[in-house]
């Protein structure tokens, strides 16, 4: 009876061992293949956002406070061309009854341009802080998600700035035109 | 503990319930509303010293066109002169918020 038991016993651990074996066998993958690709993105940058997670992070606040300084930089630039060149030549224009369209077009347009980079901005800022924030050591795949994501809030007020920057080209054409008219 | 003494108890911790409600309320507007990521106030973000300088000295940044008065050519050139000043300042940061930045290899991924 001890006989058996000791064999019955020592076959239960040995059918262990082979089933823990097995497991560890399909389980068990490359430092490579550790992060399943996910969303179309590789493994290969999986991988690398989880060992650069900290790297990554300074990086982003870096980022975070350099637009900062260029926003607050053209910021006050593009509210002045606004407030103190714009909106008055075309009061002026109106008082010496030369109105022109085309310049309160542009007046409109800017106005407009300028409140949506501003808010385009602030949800563009939100969204970079809600990426520092994320733990890349344990969910590289949601970083590298909200990443894509902010990226593209990114190029949006880039567009923003850009059409601001068209905006005062036109205005300075317009006016050049109107100069050349007198 | 006197009926004064309950009563100005009371109204202290009153004062500081609503205090902190009032003060949460404001800051939750102030992140909600975006304000937070436009204030160059917040720690970390404050202006470096030669960029203080930088607008102290800035004589263009004064400058007012005037809603009222004649429209001359000389009027215009000034406006243009002036608006030129703006428009250097401006592009002195060509590509203000390129992808760049947030590209993988810049980033080290």
């Amino acid at each position: 009876m001890k006989k058996r038991s000791i064999s019955f016993y020592c076959s239960i651990l040995f059918l262990f061992c082979q089933v823990f074996g097995v497991g560890v066998g399909v389980f068990a993958v490359s430092e490579d293949e550790m992060v399943v690709e996910d969303g179309g993105v590789s493994a290969e940058k999986l991988f690398s956002v989880q060992e650069n997670c900290e790297t990554i992070r300074e990086g982003l606040k870096r980022v975070q406070r350099e637009d900062s300084i260029v926003r607050t930089h053209i910021g006050p630039y593009y509210n002045t061309i606004l407030e103190k060149f714009v909106k008055p030549l075309n009061l002026r224009l109106v008082e010496n009854n030369m109105f022109d369209g085309q310049l309160f077009e542009v007046q409109g347009a800017f106005a407009t341009a300028f409140e949506t980079f501003r808010n385009d901005y602030s949800d563009y800022q939100r969204g970079l802080e809600e990426l520092i924030l994320v733990d890349c050591k344990e969910d590289p795949a949601g970083f590298y998600e909200k990443l894509e994501d902010v990226r593209a809030g990114r190029e949006i007020v880039n567009l923003d700035a850009l059409k601001m920057r068209g905006l005062v080209s036109s205005q300075k054409g317009l006016v050049g035109e109107l100069r050349s008219k007198l | 503990m006197t009926k004064g003494g309950r009563n100005l108890t009371i109204l202290g911790v009153v004062s500081v319930v609503v205090t902190l409600v009032l003060t949460t309320i404001s800051l939750t507007i102030y992140r909600v509303s975006g304000d937070i990521y436009l204030d160059r106030s917040r720690p970390g973000y404050l202006p470096d010293e030669e960029e203080v300088r930088e607008e102290e000295n800035d004589p263009e940044g004064n400058y007012d066109f005037s809603q009222t008065g004649e429209i001359t050519m000389e009027v215009l050139d000034e406006y243009l002169e002036k608006l030129e000043v703006e428009i250097r300042a401006i592009d002195a940061y060509a590509e203000p918020f390129s992808e760049e930045a947030l590209s993988d290899e810049k980033l080290g991924i």
